[in-house]
């Protein structure tokens, strides 16, 4: 396990790193830089205000200078908001993108995961096709279409839930949350079930009923373990899709997270705030991959040699 | 006596292929043919739309403006008072073509790098699948954007950028399908008649593969128009004057509380759309007996 | 609407379309000429705009301090159609295709959408929109990298010399490529010297013909202010730069309609 673990960290280095570097040049290719503004600029002052910000160095030097302030912990200053650094905030954003989240992967799990498991047990009966028709329906709906609705319906026409901010008016943390969550609600549904429908037709189910276990424990004891390990498996993937996810739930209800701050970074050209951002977006979700295939390793010993099979993640 | 035996035999003897096996359980999958049949349909309309659409896309009537539903408009107009069963009509063929575009660059360079990959094996094999791998860590959405704000929106740039998310998971199944498809008899059979290794593989290998790629490539189509339309979305895909669900969508959701049909109607379209697919790649999924990747 | 609070007054700026003087098609005047003439402002204004902006024929917002600008044109295909035939696209054959740029807003977008099919309408050319962000528009603009682009222009004090001085040559906010020798002659030398009102406004407003007859901005709308004011409000009178000069306003209770007058 311990080998496994050490391996997986290895592999997530050069990962990190390719993306710090990627991400470095392609900033820099993009045109329109930090220091355009309407009224135009003295050239002098531009020359100043680049040699601060040392855009002046040649490309590689300054690229060997981040790598540097990275191994610092220092992101920069932001360009955009003169007087910030780019760490107070992505932790200012962060908080908020966590806990958006949090809400929406509990939501998902949750209630994708009951759903799945419910089906499961009957399938092919009514039980089995309205949750996941549902499920379906909850996948083919992307989330820039679902948080538009939800807000149209329980928002603007039944006055029922708050439609912007985050923390300002009580219950509009609920709407975002549902949002972001719903999709993924559908997937962990679906994965749940045929999870479940895998290992309850396995022997040792059978064996256990044999002996006259009743149903729940025979669900809730032996087959819950097995059955949702594909559901852990994908908890990565769910995470990363649930930062993607949040770029649009936080720009429809106006969530100042590190999404949102992410977007405007690129259309702003704030150099240091989208290297910043995705290095550290990244870095969360390669450990987060990382986390996730830990434990499905922990509860499968299977997996733990499957480094690079045909394998879905 | 005989005649019934011979005749059983004869019945037995006949069989039906793997295709037509997988044909008739489709067909009893009522969610699948219903998928089938939308997906027909689309394709139809959106073929066929430069002849029957109502009105021209372009066409605006600035003193109508937005309208709901009526008898010469029946999904209503925009803003611009141009017709909305003319713009989702439209759309539809740029979600369409994306679709196929898209899926067929990542079906290309998914199906021959796992194939490769697979049919290689050892050192060949472990390189081109740790590359898999790390790019499979990429956080591509992270990427997208950023590479979409930085080049500009290129159609061409978007087909690329969707097609080089989604070879990576084709990549995976095709290697697990080749290798498994290796060990067969008939597969040593062209080795030792000296048959190149190319030829094995486009004759041999990728035709016997093909029931999990038709699965993933008919699942894949709806997550590049998912994609296309979350990138139009945010202002990153097509481009006006072009039209597409995604853009539909984000501009009804700007006008949504006083002219909600504009994010009803091509929001119905699109989720129609991933559905029908989604029912038809599972179905197909079940009926070809795939189970996934994972042996 | 009887008795609204409602009220709305021109605001000191103008929303209008920069053209690039250097680039094909548009470096010819007849062209841009054709372009202009074939906005149909009144209409923008009434939907698009909602009524909410009044159409503008030119860069100085009327009535800028007693200054009214001039007003060479107004909306005719027919004329836009010749000149642009003249000018070697008859019926918008061998048109080599334009682009409107604009930074990311809804209300931009809306503008260049309309616009761009009332060309096509009305002239039979191909336009293509495209937006981009603030930063990388800037960019475009001050660099000249483009065909037309959107722009607006806020006065900072109400004169029209703050509008007229944008288009001197090289300025750093003139973006088209003209540059009139007398142009600047005018604005520079000759207004700041006139003895009287009368003779000031007599130049702006010669340079400001002579801007306008070579078109190489194209005038939308100019802006307004918006304000619900209950009738009962005395002494705020709407001004161009919109200044709310709040210690001068009385209440008058009596007064329930804006059609009565003040009293103190």
């Amino acid at each position: 396990m311990g080998r496994f673990i050490t391996f997986r960290l290895l592999q997530a280095v050069p990962v990190i790193l390719a993306v710090i570097t990627v991400t470095f040049f392609l900033v820099r290719v993009a045109p329109g830089g930090p220091f355009d503004s309407e009224k135009a600029v003295l050239p002098e002052v531009k020359a100043a205000l680049e040699a601060q910000y040392r855009l002046d160095l040649p490309l590689f030097q300054q690229y060997v200078a981040y790598l540097g302030d990275l191994a610092q912990g220092d992101f920069g200053p932001s360009f955009k908001y003169p007087g910030r650094s780019v760490n107070e905030l992505i932790e200012a954003g962060l908080l908020v993108t966590a806990e958006l989240g949090l809400y929406a992967l509990l939501i998902a799990t949750l209630i994708g995961g009951v759903a799945g498991i419910f089906a499961s047990l009957k399938p092919n009966t009514d039980q089995d096709y309205v949750p996941m028709t549902l499920a379906m329906i909850g996948i083919c709906m992307p989330t820039f279409l679902l948080g538009p609705l939800l807000v149209l319906i329980f928002g603007i026409r039944l006055e029922w839930l708050p439609v912007t901010g985050w923390g300002d008016i009580p219950g509009d943390k609920i709407l975002p949350s549902i949002s972001l969550g719903a999709a993924y609600a559908a997937y962990i549904a679906r994965l749940s079930r045929a999870g479940m429908l895998e290992v309850l037709s396995q022997d040792y189910i059978r064996t256990a009923r044999a002996k006259g276990l009743p149903e729940r424990q025979v669900v809730l004891k032996h087959a819950l373990r097995g059955g949702l390990l594909p559901v852990v498996a994908f908890l990565g993937p769910a995470f990363a899709g649930l930062l993607a996810g949040s770029f649009v739930v936080e720009t429809i209800f106006q969530i100042p997270g590190l999404g949102r701050f992410y977007v405007q970074a690129a259309f702003n050209r704030d150099y240091t705030m989208i290297l910043g951002t995705t290095v550290f977006l990244s870095t969360l979700i390669v450990l987060f991959n990382l986390l996730s295939d830990v434990l499905a390793a922990s509860l499968n010993p299977r997996l733990r040699h499957q480094f690079h099979t045909g394998g879905m993640p | 006596m005989s005649s019934t035996a011979g005749e059983l035999l004869r019945e037995a003897e006949k069989g039906t292929s793997l295709w037509q096996d997988a044909w008739i359980r489709l067909k009893k999958n009522r969610f699948a043919v219903f998928g089938l049949v939308v997906l027909v349909l689309m394709m139809l309309t959106a073929l066929l739309t430069p002849w029957i659409a109502p009105y021209a896309y372009d066409a605006q009537n600035l003193d109508l403006g937005a309208t709901p539903p009526s008898a010469q408009h029946w999904l209503g107009t925009d803003i611009f008072g141009r017709d909305m069963l003319t713009q989702i009509m439209y759309g539809g063929r740029v979600a369409l073509a994306v679709g196929l575009i898209a899926t067929s660059v990542a079906l290309t360079i998914g199906v021959t790098w796992g194939a490769i990959a697979g049919y290689v094996g050892g050192r060949t094999d472990a390189v081109m699948m740790r590359l898999v791998d790390i790019l499979y860590a990429l956080p591509f959405m992270i990427f997208i954007v950023l590479l979409m704000v930085v080049f500009g929106r290129n159609i061409i740039l978007l087909f690329l950028a969707i097609g080089a998310v989604e070879w990576l998971t084709m990549a995976r199944i095709m290697r697990g399908q080749v290798q498994s498809l290796r060990q067969q008899e008939f597969v040593e059979a062209a080795v030792s008649l000296g048959l190149p290794a190319r030829t094995i593989i486009r004759r041999h290998l990728i035709p016997n593969a093909l029931g999990p790629i038709i699965v993933y490539t008919t699942l894949t189509i709806p997550s590049v128009m998912l994609l296309e339309a979350f990138l139009s979305f945010l202002g990153l895909g097509i481009q006006p004057p072009q039209t597409s669900w995604g853009l539909l969508i984000s501009y009804g959701a700007e006008t949504m509380e006083e002219y909600p049909w504009l994010l009803i109607y091509p929001g119905m379209a699109l989720t129609l759309t991933l559905f029908s697919l989604n029912f038809l790649g599972d179905g197909l999924r079940d009926a070809l007996d795939v189970r996934g990747s994972k042996d | 609407m009887e008795n609204s609070p409602y009220v709305q007054a021109p605001y000191l700026g103008t929303y209008y379309y920069l053209v690039n003087t250097t680039r094909k098609p548009v470096d010819d005047p007849r062209v841009r000429r054709a372009l202009a003439l074939t906005v149909d402002r009144e209409t923008l204004a009434r939907t698009v705009m909602e009524g909410a902006v009044v159409p503008a024929y030119s860069i100085t917002p009327p009535n800028t301090l007693g200054y009214y600008p001039p007003k060479l044109f107004d909306y005719d295909p027919e004329e836009a159609r010749r000149l642009l035939a003249e000018a070697g696209y008859p019926n918008g054959e061998g048109w080599p295709g334009l682009e409107i740029i604009y930074n990311t807003l809804e209300s931009h977008r809306k503008i260049a959408v309309a616009v761009q099919q009332m060309w096509k309408d009305a002239l039979n050319i191909d336009v293509t929109i495209a937006n981009q962000e603030w930063k990388v528009y800037l960019n475009s603009v001050t660099t000249m990298d483009f065909t037309v682009a959107r722009r607006g222009w806020i006065g900072d004090y109400v004169d029209a010399n703050n509008f007229l001085d944008l288009f001197l040559d090289g300025g750093g906010n003139n973006n088209t490529g003209y540059a009139d020798p007398r142009y600047d002659e005018l604005i520079l030398n000759l207004a700041p010297q006139a003895t009287t009102r009368e003779e000031r406004y007599a130049r702006f407003f010669e340079a400001e013909t002579m801007l306008m007859e070579e078109t190489p901005i194209i005038p939308i709308y100019t802006y307004t202010s918006r304000h619900l004011i209950h009738p009962s409000v005395c002494g705020l009178p709407p001004n161009l730069m919109d200044s709310l000069n709040l210690r001068y306003v009385w209440l008058d209770a009596d007064r329930t309609s804006t059609a009565e007058p003040c009293e103190s």
